[in-house]
């Protein structure tokens, strides 16, 4: 098997995994095999060892290292606490592709000159499903676990390009030990003793703890250990151990050579069970799963092959095999480890922003006083966890922190170039700076920079993401999946855009207050009283108009279109079920932004024509809460999910901040707008969504001028939300009581002014609906008394007065008593109906 | 041994079946390991004798295969590069018999390794077959690409005036030399039976037929055809339409400087006599001297101060590697290693004409250098670079790039020509003037010896070797590799190697099948035509 001649030109992804990684060979050769972005790269190495490389490495080897994290991001990994030593190697692009598993590191020895087993999987093959459903998992486990946003979006990116990968599935040779040991799963279902048992491996533990395990659990009746030249084994303990089983033989390779490869065969009879991969017969990587704190992350095949074909397996091609004697055993020792080099700080990644800055991993982050980053000659300190200007380079720099006396505080890392990276993957880079809708040149002023700083941070609109672009073009180039399917990928591929780390800690109690970090920046976005000509962005930078000397603070028309259209997408999609996909309060916290962003553009009096403001705000709350004629979010959730809603915004005070909005919103309306308004301003009141307080006073003043006292706020806002008109009250009340139909009209009577038309059917004696009608009347015409026409006859009501009524069939009945307020409530409350007024009174003619 | 271990036999792998790797790359010597041939064969002479390789040494080839091509052309057959390859490959193999069958001369020519046996079986007639196995034959290899840089044909994919691109090469029929090429050496062989009735045919060709073609053909008659020499000559020297007036210059003052040199009785028959020559000439002459012979002597000059460098390179590489090797137990060698190696390079003395030079790792290599050059003084840069290839060790490799250094005019002084060679550097080398200016600024610094061969190692060896190697994957030409901070050997040779061809034999066999020169003795001599073609480049 030729592993470089796998790597193509027609290949869109190639993601690998290894112990240690020889950069200099990997780009002069195996990346240069590779086309041209977009193309997706990704090493993920092991941490201590790509650590300790970097340590190592001088100037006349960096020069051969050009593309580090500039055309490949290269990561050191360490899941489980011990070596991640898997493996594997991942090829393809939309048609398929193909999977390596294998022993040999990603370097010259490890793939071209190393004795080394690898196996090879292609996704056209049916029967090689199984291996790529169980990568596929085994490396969304590693992303997932990994807080490493780079990473993620990259993750997101391979199973967009590989749209068959998410198709794979069952089970396959592939075997990690992600849940289960390496060692169960080459032994499942096996029954000791068996015939023979056949190892070999570079390494071994100091106890000889996997080999005997290997033996006691299979019970070999024939035992052979193939030793490379250099294995490292306690001599004497194999001895020890091949001496007292009755079958037992060590082998070596003649002539002497250094074997990598790492097999197990079990043979039965005329059948075979064999392991091969990365998993040397060690402890830690045959008998533990990478649960366990301190074990490794292993990758192997277990296959079944025929008794022939195992033992040939270990038939080096170009050697043969030479009896060894116990006794010579005993020159052989375990190789001493490289002495660990550790730090006080992990740095996981230092990743300069197209801006200059650089951003950092670092683990733990609590970093001290006077931390620099430095690359051995420029030292930059850090201003909040990040340099805030490094100058780009052409070169691969490393870089790690310092004290400011001097002393390392970290590993090194190479670092990473954003720009150069991104380019690699080409269609992403645009789509994680801006929304769709704004331009970039758009991006050059205040306005159109605060929508980009937004969209970096949250997920406003699904359709405006990676994943849901992508899945949308897939589902169109595609009839192979149902909606179902193109959903939960959705769901998935959410999970994985980078901004969802911004929305982490969310939801894990409902009724906790928002936790996340895009809720902590809104907070502090909000609590700050928005100013004329100055704004500030989610990520707390301000901009002035005095920073912008020369050119206008007001921008141009088109602009001002663009971010309306914006702000009312993202406004809308509030009522999107499948924002919740995000995180269950992900619409919630998209409300708190949308209040944040719309009172910042408010404040600033002509970022959008006066006119639109309202309607936005208008749009807001009918998303959120519910408008006249469709639910909003919190009207199309189930109760408990609302009540946290509701609970989050009322300890983070947004109702505050929505009354100002409201309240400017409505100055200048008119009662034709009151009804609409209504819809959720009615509720909104009702939860506490909006409620006055002082900070309300100064938002106000900063959107409209004006001061008012925020007790003025609630009653305006209470006033409309009670407006109405006798058209809007009939209707309501025949609404609210299902009535075919409520006319109001006035009538010429000095008790009875209003008589109230009410269709369809309706008993008038039997129905507690009459009332209730009666009853609203009352209140909300202030008139002494009203009259009810129905078909089945009419009633009058009037307080001081008996209630009257004459049916159709020209039957009078008549109260004995005169009707007060409290009867009314009273008989209203127990649900009594008209004939309760009446009981025992005579007909009247 | 173990039942069943030697059942080797490929069998129906199933899924995730392991198998052992294979390597990709191939594990080769390489023939430029330092990077510094390229400059030769890829920047300059290109510059300073453009059309002329170093195995188009031919003259008559440029007539025959003009020839060929058009005949192909006006048979109209099939246009593509498979057929036209075919059918020239077949031709050139019927010359080549035809060649070796003259009995005036010996030479060499494409398809002689098929051609001589068959010939040495003397046979009554001969099959048809193909020259060699290459794409287009030995026009492909080497006449090809000189035959465009002439102006003479539009090879295939060359975009014509309809917007279209040519199928196959062709002979450019607005090219008054190409087409004066053809007919000539169609009017050269036209009484040929070979011409006449075998060469459009398929079956064997009669011996006398192609003997009789030889007569006429043979590359060595050329002059017997002076209207297909004059037409040749014109290819060479005289402007036209289709190639650069600046290459045709530099060619014909290569060719002019050349017979200049042989008229003055230098040996630059050879590369190592031309470039002895013209460094020789160069150091007697300034560029007040002016005129087109002293900047023509500039400009290969630069080209001779180059292979110097290099010289000095092939004596490092030749000594550092086996010890490098010998240093490296296995596990590569950490970065203090080298300096321990050339400590082993740096010897207590040093002899150069018979005069000895103390020398120690220690010794300042500002003293060293200056003791030097006032030693070798009375040396030309050629001698002491015929001393340093003699002696072969690392050290005299030192002593040639200090006297380079020192040799080398200031570049304000030297003139402009001079600089258009001299100032060439390669992708991994630099040039003479370049190299010169960063040994400066290392001189700058006071180093020791020891300090000055780490430099050299590290500068002109162990750096252009790596890229080189890197950029020849998956062709495997390491001999060390930084890996993992140490420095792994590989088991390939370290050899000396030579300067690249600068076409001094290639001259020769032009300048004589032009009648340029022609042997006197054991020498050459130049020809009226020769001196006039100098006189009029020079004059």
């Amino acid at each position: 098997m030729k592993i470089a001649e796998r790597f193509r030109h027609s290949a869109t992804v190639c993601w690998m995994t290894t112990y240690t990684f020889d950069p200099a060979f990997f780009e002069a050769f195996l990346l240069r095999r590779l086309g041209e972005p977009p193309l997706n790269v990704v090493v993920l190495a092991d941490f201590g060892r790509l650590g300790h490389q970097w340590q190592q490495i001088g100037d006349e080897e960096r020069r051969w290292i050009r593309r580090a994290n500039r055309e490949y991001l290269l990561r050191g990994v360490s899941p489980s606490g011990g070596a991640f030593h898997a493996k594997t190697i991942m090829l393809g692009n939309q048609r398929g592709g193909q999977l390596l598993i294998g022993s040999g590191n990603i370097g010259l020895s490890g793939i071209e000159n190393g004795r080394e087993v690898y196996s090879a999987f292609d996704s056209t093959l049916e029967s090689d499903g199984g291996s790529f459903a169980e990568w596929r998992e085994w490396m969304g486990d590693l992303v997932r676990g990994e807080d490493d946003a780079d990473l993620r979006i990259r993750w997101s990116d391979l199973l967009g390009r590989l749209p068959w990968l998410s198709e794979a599935r069952g089970s396959g040779p592939l075997r990690t030990n992600r849940e289960r040991p390496i060692i169960d799963n080459l032994l499942d279902g096996v029954e000791p003793p068996v015939d023979e048992l056949h190892v070999t491996a570079p390494f071994y533990d100091a106890g000889l703890r996997a080999l005997t395990a290997l033996v006691d659990r299979s019970g070999p009746r024939r035992l052979r250990v193939y030793l490379g030249s250099h294995a490292s084994v306690d001599g004497s303990a194999l001895a020890a151990l091949l001496g007292h089983h009755s079958d037992a033989q060590a082998l070596r390779w003649s002539p002497a050579t250094y074997v990598h490869a790492k097999i197990a065969a079990v043979v039965q009879g005329d059948s075979a069970r064999v392991t091969a991969g990365s998993a040397n017969l060690s402890q830690v990587a045959l008998l533990a799963s990478a649960t366990t704190p301190g074990s490794n992350v292993e990758a192997n095949v277990v296959v079944e092959l025929s008794a022939a074909d195992a033992r040939s397996l270990f038939a080096v091609p170009g050697l043969s095999l030479e009896a060894v004697g116990l006794g010579e055993l005993s020159a052989l020792s375990i190789a001493p480890m490289e002495p660990a080099v550790s730090f006080a700080h992990r740095l996981q990644s230092a990743t300069r922003e197209p801006d200059g800055r650089v951003r950092l991993r670092v683990d733990p982050g609590l970093l001290p006083d006077g931390a620099l980053l430095t690359d051995g000659v420029r030292r930059e300190a850090l201003v909040a966890g990040e340099v805030k200007a490094w100058a780009p380079t052409e070169d691969v720099v490393l870089v790690w922190l310092e004290e400011e006396a001097g002393g390392v505080l970290s590993n090194r890392v190479a670092l990473e170039d954003r720009v150069a990276l991104d380019r690699m993957l080409s269609t992403r880079t645009q789509e994680r700076e801006h929304p769709s809708g704004i331009e970039e040149r758009d991006l050059g002023h205040p306005l159109g920079e605060l929508l980009a700083d937004l969209h970096r941070h949250a997920m406003f609109d699904i359709d405006d993401t990676p994943a849901g672009r992508r899945i949308a073009d897939l589902e169109a180039a595609t009839d192979q999946a149902g909606a179902e399917f193109w959903d939960r990928y959705l769901q998935n591929e959410l999970q994985l855009d980078p901004r969802h780390a911004h929305y982490a800690k969310f939801s894990r109690t409902l009724a906790a207050p928002l936790e996340s970090e895009l809720s902590w920046l809104l907070s502090q976005m909000l609590a700050r009283v928005p100013m004329h000509q100055q704004i500030h962005l989610l990520s707390g930078e301000p901009r002035t108009a005095a920073e912008r000397e020369g050119q206008s603070w007001t921008p141009d028309q088109r602009l001002q279109v663009r971010a309306y259209n914006v702000l009312q997408r993202w406004s809308q999609a509030l009522a999107d079920p499948r924002s919740r996909w995000i995180e269950d309060l992900a619409p919630t916290v998209h409300y708190g932004a949308l209040l944040g962003a719309i009172r910042e553009i408010w404040a600033q009096q002509t970022w959008l024509p006066p006119h639109r403001l309202p309607g936005l705000a208008f749009t807001l709350f009918s998303a959120f809460i519910r408008s006249e004629r469709s639910p909003g979010y919190l009207f199309s959730i189930d109760e408990t999910e609302r009540e946290a809603g509701i609970d989050a915004i009322r300890a983070e005070e947004w109702g505050a901040q929505a009354a100002a909005i409201a309240y400017c919103a409505l100055r200048d309306a008119k009662p034709a707008d009151y009804f609409a308004w209504q819809a959720f301003l009615v509720p909104g009141l009702a939860w506490g969504l909006f409620a006055a307080t002082e900070a309300t006073d100064a938002v106000v003043e900063a959107l409209h001028g004006a001061k008012p006292n925020h007790g003025a706020v609630d009653e305006r806002l209470a006033w409309v939300a009670s407006y109405t008109d006798d058209e809007h009250w009939a209707a309501r009340v025949a609404d609210e009581l299902d009535l075919g139909g409520v006319a109001l009209s006035p009538i010429a009577h000095p008790t009875y002014r209003y008589e109230l038309a009410v269709g369809g059917q309706l008993d008038l004696l039997h129905d507690p609906r009459v009332v209730t009608l009666a009853r609203e009347a009352l209140d909300y015409t202030k008139s002494p008394g009203v009259r009810l026409r129905t078909l089945a006859g009419i009633a009058t009501f009037a307080y001081g007065d008996a209630v009257y009524a004459r049916l159709a069939d020209g039957r009078s009945v008549e109260s004995a008593t005169a009707l007060s307020r409290d009867e009314l409530l009273t008989r209203e409350a127990s649900g009594q109906s008209l004939d309760a007024f009446v009981a025992g009174s005579a007909e009247v003619a | 041994m173990e039942n069943g271990l030697r059942a080797l036999e490929p069998v129906r792998l199933i899924a995730g079946q392991p198998q052992w790797i294979e390597p990709t790359i191939r594990i080769i010597a390489g023939i430029d390991p330092l990077g510094f041939q390229t400059i030769t064969t890829d920047r300059i002479i290109p510059r300073l004798l453009p059309g002329v390789l170093a195995l188009s040494d031919r003259a008559r080839y440029f007539s025959f295969y003009a020839y060929l091509l058009h005949r192909y052309a006006e048979q109209k057959r099939p246009p593509n590069q498979a057929a036209l390859s075919h059918w020239m490959k077949s031709r050139e193999y019927e010359y080549a018999l035809a060649v070796i069958m003259c009995p005036r001369c010996q030479s060499g020519p494409t398809g002689a390794n098929n051609a001589r046996p068959e010939v040495s079986t003397q046979p009554d007639a001969y099959e048809r077959r193909e020259s060699i196995e290459s794409h287009l034959g030995g026009y492909g290899l080497y006449y090809r690409s000189p035959m465009q840089t002439l102006g003479l044909i539009a090879p295939a994919g060359t975009p014509t005036s309809d917007g279209e691109a040519t199928p196959v090469d062709v002979l450019l029929r607005d090219a008054p030399h190409a087409m004066a090429l053809a007919a000539a050496f169609a009017s050269s062989v036209a009484a040929t039976r070979y011409v006449g009735q075998y060469i459009d045919a398929s079956g064997p060709i009669p011996a006398d037929v192609l003997a009789e073609f030889g007569d006429a053909a043979c590359l060595c008659r050329l002059g017997d055809h002076p209207a297909e020499r004059e037409a040749v000559r014109e290819s060479f020297f005289e402007a036209s339409l289709h190639q650069d007036p600046m290459g045709v210059e530099r060619r014909r003052q290569g060719f002019a400087l050349w017979l200049d040199l042989v008229d003055a009785g230098e040996q630059v028959t050879n590369d190592d006599g031309l470039r002895r020559a013209v460094w020789e000439r160069f150091a007697a002459t300034s560029s007040e001297d002016g005129g087109a012979l002293r900047a023509t002597t500039a400009r290969w000059a630069g080209l001779a101060a180059k292979d110097y460098v290099q010289e000095g390179a092939t004596n490092l590489w030749a000594e550092v590697g086996p010890l490098l090797q010998a240093a490296d137990r296995g596990d590569g060698l950490d970065a203090e290693a080298l300096t321990t190696v050339a400590r082993q390079l740096v010897p207590g003395e040093v002899t150069i004409d018979g005069v000895t030079l103390p020398c120690a790792p220690e010794l300042a290599t500002q003293h060293f250098g200056a003791s030097l050059v006032t030693l070798v003084e009375s040396m030309s840069l050629p001698q002491v670079a015929a001393w340093a290839r003699g002696d072969g060790r690392a050290i005299a490799g030192l002593c040639l790039l200090l006297a380079v250094r020192a040799r080398l005019p200031l570049p304000e002084a030297a003139g402009d020509e001079w600089l258009e060679t001299a100032n060439l550097s390669g992708q991994w080398q630099p040039g003479p003037i370049a190299f010169a200016h960063r040994l400066s600024l290392h001189l700058d610094d006071d180093p020791a010896l020891l300090d000055t061969m780490t430099w050299l190692l590290r500068t002109l060896v162990i750096r252009p070797h790596e890229a080189i190697a890197y950029s020849k994957l998956p062709e495997f030409t390491f001999r060390f590799r930084h890996e993992g901070g140490r420095l792994r050997m590989y088991p390939q040779p370290f050899g000396r190697f030579t300067p690249n061809d600068i076409r001094a034999r290639a001259m020769t066999t032009l300048s004589t099948d032009l009648g340029l020169v022609a042997p006197e003795g054991e020498m050459l001599a130049v020809t009226p035509d020769g001196r006039t073609l100098v006189d009029a480049v020079f004059s």
